[in-house]
């Protein structure tokens, strides 16, 4: 094997990597979705005081995760 | 006269308060803390299933001791990433992937605390002066709200087990009703609810068994709300 096709394999073997990095984002951005749709559900359910800032919470931390998904899409 | 004696029937008949028949509300003051785990009173709580003049008599939500678990798990994770420079092979995977690699640990580490909280927070058993409610919030995708009227409760047990739970007070309630299956479960033969590592299992069926008393008292009174 000469050098190029070794530099190919690396290469292919880190965009696999990667693949494998962006797959992990996004599903963290699906779990802050789930996590937003059931604590909507819940706070029409019940009102125990907290309602505003776990909403709040919840769509910031989907914000986040959707931030993140987008950093690694330009770091990697 | 005969208003006279007519009004006071009525208001012999009014509902009587809480604080007038439970000695459990007499015995604990209300809380603000809306992380409170035992909470007689509770300021500011409403149920989407709850009538307009149905009051909030408890909340109860599992020990706080419950949720060392996560929490310890979570402090392990926060700290583990020190032991990644460790790994012999980890100098050779780039800057970049190691910095996202750490991004992607402390983001698992949220999802496994954000899960545990939430779980905790939302899993919660309510006594009003009408119902039990039971919410039950085991995982995000799954939860179940159940409610029983007061009048449909059997009978009330509570089980403390264990050196820790009977350290710090906590324990399950077994509530069983009457009538058919309340659950979704159609291998269900004995209905009931089980709440699960409440903080004082003994005040929580005492509350219950005054409820039960009270309401009773009510139908031979022919109080009326």
């Amino acid at each position: 094997m000469n050098s190029l096709e070794q530099l190919v394999s690396v290469q292919s073997l880190w965009l696999v990597i990667k693949i494998g990095y962006l797959i992990a984002f996004l599903l963290y951005v699906l779990f802050a979705a789930v996590v937003m749709a059931q604590v909507k559900q819940m706070t029409k359910t019940i009102d125990a005081g907290m309602n505003g800032k776990l909403l709040v919470a919840s769509r910031f931390h989907l914000l986040f995760a959707v931030g993140l998904f987008v950093l690694a899409l330009v770091v990697l | 006269m005969s208003k006279k004696k007519s009004g006071n029937t009525k208001a012999k008949r009014k509902r009587r308060e809480p604080a007038d028949y439970s000695q459990v509300v007499k015995e604990f003051k209300q809380t603000n803390n809306p992380f409170t785990a035992f909470s007689i009173m509770p300021k500011g709580l409403s149920v989407e299933i709850q009538d307009k003049n149905e009051k909030i008599l408890l909340l109860v939500r599992r020990h706080i001791v419950t949720n060392l678990k996560w929490v310890t798990v979570t402090v392990l994770l926060v700290f583990s990433p020190l032991l990644f420079s460790i790994a012999p092979f980890y100098s050779q995977i780039p800057v970049n992937f190691q910095f996202m690699g750490i991004v992607l640990w402390y983001l698992l580490t949220l999802a496994l605390s954000l899960e545990g909280f939430l779980n905790w927070y939302f899993d919660m058993f309510i006594v009003t002066d009408e119902r039990i409610i039971d919410i039950d919030f085991k995982n995000l995708i799954y939860r179940n709200v159940t409610s029983t009227k007061i009048d449909r409760i059997e009978d009330v047990t509570y089980t403390v087990s264990g050196a820790i739970p009977s350290f710090m007070d906590f324990g399950n309630v077994m509530i069983q009703t009457a009538g058919a299956g309340m659950g979704m479960d159609p291998q269900e033969t004995s209905p009931h609810m089980e709440i699960y590592d409440t903080p004082h299992p003994a005040k929580v069926a005492k509350l219950i068994n005054e409820l039960i008393l009270e309401e009773e008292q009510e139908k031979i009174e022919g109080r009326v709300r």
